[in-house]
């Protein structure tokens, strides 16, 4: 029996650590069902999950989805469609959206910081903000006996 | 890891094998067996800092991975000291002095270490979200 108390418990432990988990992680579930209230925190959100997912590749996304078009409005027009539907329960899509628009503030620099690290290249392997202050941008492959020029702490 | 205490440049030198007789004198036990152990000699030189400093992590291990072909070699590292092998520390700090590094890594038998990547965690270089520098030969 005391066993089985055992086994319970860690099981109900485990099932509350998925829940976090899926609170803590699952912000692509929860502005998706934000997105049922606005264009901006569908757009924002997008951001978000590409941060997430992190990245050189993240980056190029970023830039393409803020500037506009592919993802953005395929979103936008999806949540258009859904506050149609949807429209009706006022005070819980309100709270929905301010989480969504302060988790996507959060967002915005996370991704900012991305693209202007090590992201930059990616989307732009020319101009990377590693190359304008004379240091070796990221992604080099050099020959040996090269030297890069990196930053470095004491 | 902070990133703005100094700038420098830093260079991956040569990749050559360990001889036999200097492994044998390593005294690795069995597991070393499984691989053939290189040398990679790197070199630094100070830049520019913001405080004088003698004691910048630029040959840190953990900044560098030694590869085979894009696979990461296993990092050797020797708690006794190994002549054949080793690093310099800035003497002043002051910008200009040059410094050598060596490290260890070994191949899959049969296998070389083909380049180096540095990929310190944090930064710009990091494999994780961003693009670490190789140097291959």
């Amino acid at each position: 029996m005391p066993t089985r108390f055992v086994r319970r418990t860690v099981a109900a432990a485990a099932a509350a650590l998925i829940a976090l988990g899926t609170a803590a992680c699952g912000s692509d579930s929860d502005q998706g069902s934000s997105a049922n209230t606005g264009t901006t925190t569908t757009s924002t959100s997008t951001g978000n999950n590409e941060s997430a997912a992190g990245g050189a590749a993240a980056s190029a996304v970023d830039s393409a989805a803020e500037s506009g078009p592919a993802m953005g409005s395929d979103s936008a027009s999806a949540s258009a469609s859904e506050s149609a539907s949807e429209s009706a329960p006022a005070a819980g899509s309100e709270s929905m959206s301010s989480e969504a628009s302060s988790e996507s503030e959060s967002s915005a620099p996370a991704s900012a910081e991305a693209s202007s690290a090590g992201g930059a290249d990616a989307s732009a392997p020319a101009g990377n903000a590693g190359g304008a202050d004379g240091l070796t941008p990221p992604g080099t492959t050099l020959k040996l006996g090269e030297a890069a020029t990196v930053p470095v702490g004491g | 890891m902070k990133t703005d205490e100094a700038v420098v440049k830093v260079s991956v030198d040569s990749i050559k094998p360990v001889s036999a007789a200097d492994v044998k004198a390593l005294e690795l036990g069995d597991d070393a067996k499984e691989y053939d152990l290189f040398y990679v000699t790197q070199t630094m030189e100070l830049v520019s800092q913001k405080t004088s400093q003698k004691n910048l992590e630029v040959f840190n291990s953990q900044f560098y991975n030694g590869l085979v072909g894009k696979d990461p070699a296993t990092d050797i590292i020797l708690m006794s000291g190994f002549d054949k092998c080793e690093k310099t520390k800035l003497a002043k700090g002051t910008v200009g002095e040059k410094v050598t590094g060596c490290a260890l890594y070994g191949a899959p038998k049969g296998e070389k270490v083909t380049g180096v990547s540095y990929e310190p965690n944090d930064t710009p270089y990091d494999d994780f979200d961003g693009k670490p520098i190789t140097w291959t030969s």
